[in-house]
């Protein structure tokens, strides 16, 4: 598996496992997770990124499931935790509903998350609409439709999904999951930073915030998940506003 | 990673970049620098340097795979992009990795933003056993002359120094037809069906990675 451990040169004790999201996603998100990491570890706190196996520089191709990548979390969290740190995660997008799993079986001090996905099954209904607006945008529009597409996955075929492969398995690992059932077996403070694109779901996060004590911040980002945009940064304001609070949360 | 891949950071003079290499089973004598577009981390869109650097691992090249300044793990920053100023420190810290473990050459596949930085290296590189240009860029929008006779002039030296040249384009890349105009035949273009650019298909990786494999093969390195 590839971790990066970005390193504190003063050790205020704390560290924050960050969990990616996948596919394009992954991509899109990358260096927001590099550099969150890095102001993580220039406010004392060790913060340590993975690529799940089976993703990015990772060995193995495609055989990833929900569990598979919160037992990767668990392990990187794990190596840390022998040293007697007090552990956070945070996750992107569907990676969000990973480190809220792992937040919960690992007792963590605290979770946050970037626009997490509320529902799986939204977000892969996401994923596919992000492949044929690809397509609308490239004129490349092929005859498939979303209702095809998760039909052929039901029926044990992996579709594509803008080049990455999404497998029956990694599409059942995920069935059911919801943000909501994972904060229920989390008991840290838990903060969401949405990025103010989608009415839709700021209201599912509202609803989180009143049933769950979920902390709900906006931090406006041009982040395009699946229209990848060649080299727009991510806001400091992002990542200064999620590295602070997890740096009170872990700090000693 | 696999057992056979090092992660590292290079020395690219104002910043640090970051590298995956793959070291070969049984070494060949030859190198392949694999440069992404640009804001996109070394994994590459769809995976695909991931798997090309094992595939060309496992056939006995080094390989290595590379974040740009300012991307992925690198440190550094990047303002606009110009196509007249690639990021060839970046590419030649890899080449220059790679010089005493390769003494057959080296080739240089470079995507979009990445074919215009291996244009860039010839010359400080001498003469590269070869270069892969997937969908490179012309020119960033209809009024950037700059652009276009920087691509012309880097190409006629390129062409000039006997460097084998292959690129690869969708048949709907916008780039396709002033490319084809501006080499006149001089370098092969190899054209997919639809659009390749941002690499958005499965199909369209794999069709990417066959044109690269076949390019390699007629560069002399099997």
């Amino acid at each position: 598996m590839f971790v990066s451990v970005a390193v504190p040169e003063e050790d205020n004790g704390g560290a924050v496992i960050v969990c990616p999201s996948l596919m394009t996603d992954a991509l899109a998100g990358y260096r927001a997770e590099v550099l969150l990491a890095r102001s993580l570890a220039a406010k004392g706190h060790a913060a340590i990124r993975m690529h799940y196996r089976g993703t990015g520089h990772s060995d193995g191709d495609g055989a990833v499931t929900f569990d598979s990548m919160v037992d990767d979390a668990i392990r990187a969290a794990d190596e840390v935790a022998r040293h007697g740190r007090p552990v956070a995660f945070v996750g992107s997008r569907l990676g969000a509903l990973v480190a809220a799993a792992a937040a919960g079986r690992r007792g963590a001090r605290a979770l946050a998350m970037w626009e997490p996905a509320t529902e799986a099954e939204l977000y892969f209904r996401e994923s596919v609409r992000g492949r044929l607006m690809r397509e609308t945008v490239q004129r490349n529009r092929t005859k498939v439709t979303a209702r095809g597409l998760f039909a052929e996955l039901a029926g044990g075929a992996t579709i594509d999904v803008l080049g990455y492969p999404l497998t029956p398995q990694l599409y059942e690992s995920f069935a059911g999951r919801t943000l909501a059932a994972l904060l229920d077996a989390t008991r840290c403070p838990a903060l969401a930073v949405h990025f103010g694109r989608s009415q839709a779901h700021q209201e599912a996060l509202a609803n989180l915030a009143a049933s769950h004590g979920l902390e709900v911040d906006a931090v406006p980002a041009a982040i395009d998940w699946w229209l990848l945009d060649n080299g727009r940064l991510p806001p400091e304001a992002l990542i200064e506003h999620t590295s602070g609070w997890l740096a009170e949360q872990v700090g000693r | 990673m696999t057992a056979r891949e090092l992660p590292m950071f290079l020395d690219a003079g104002t910043h640090q970049t970051f590298a995956v290499v793959t070291e070969p089973e049984s070494p060949a004598g030859t190198g392949v620098v694999l440069l992404a577009g640009a804001g996109i981390a070394a994994v590459g869109n769809a995976r695909l340097w991931v798997g090309l650097s094992r595939e060309l691992g496992a056939r006995g090249h080094w390989v290595v795979r590379l974040d740009h300044r300012g991307a992925g793990e690198s440190t550094g920053e990047v303002g606009d992009l110009d196509l007249t100023e690639p990021f060839t420190a970046d590419a030649l810290a890899a080449a220059g990795w790679l010089a005493g473990r390769t003494p057959d050459g080296i080739a240089l596949v470079g995507e979009c933003f990445g074919a215009r930085t291996a244009l860039d290296c010839v010359g400080a590189l001498g003469r590269p056993r070869g270069m892969v240009l997937l969908f490179p860029p012309v020119a960033m929008g209809a009024r950037d002359e700059a652009g276009r006779r920087d691509l012309r002039d880097k190409l006629d030296r390129a062409i000039s120094a006997g460097v084998p040249l292959a690129a690869v384009y969708g048949a709907d890349d916008v780039d396709r037809p002033e490319f084809e105009e501006l080499v006149k035949g001089r370098v092969p273009v190899a054209v997919e069906p639809g659009k390749l650019h941002g690499i958005a298909s499965i199909e369209a990786r794999d069709g990417v990675r066959r044109h690269i494999m076949s390019a390699l093969h007629r560069f002399g390195l099997g």
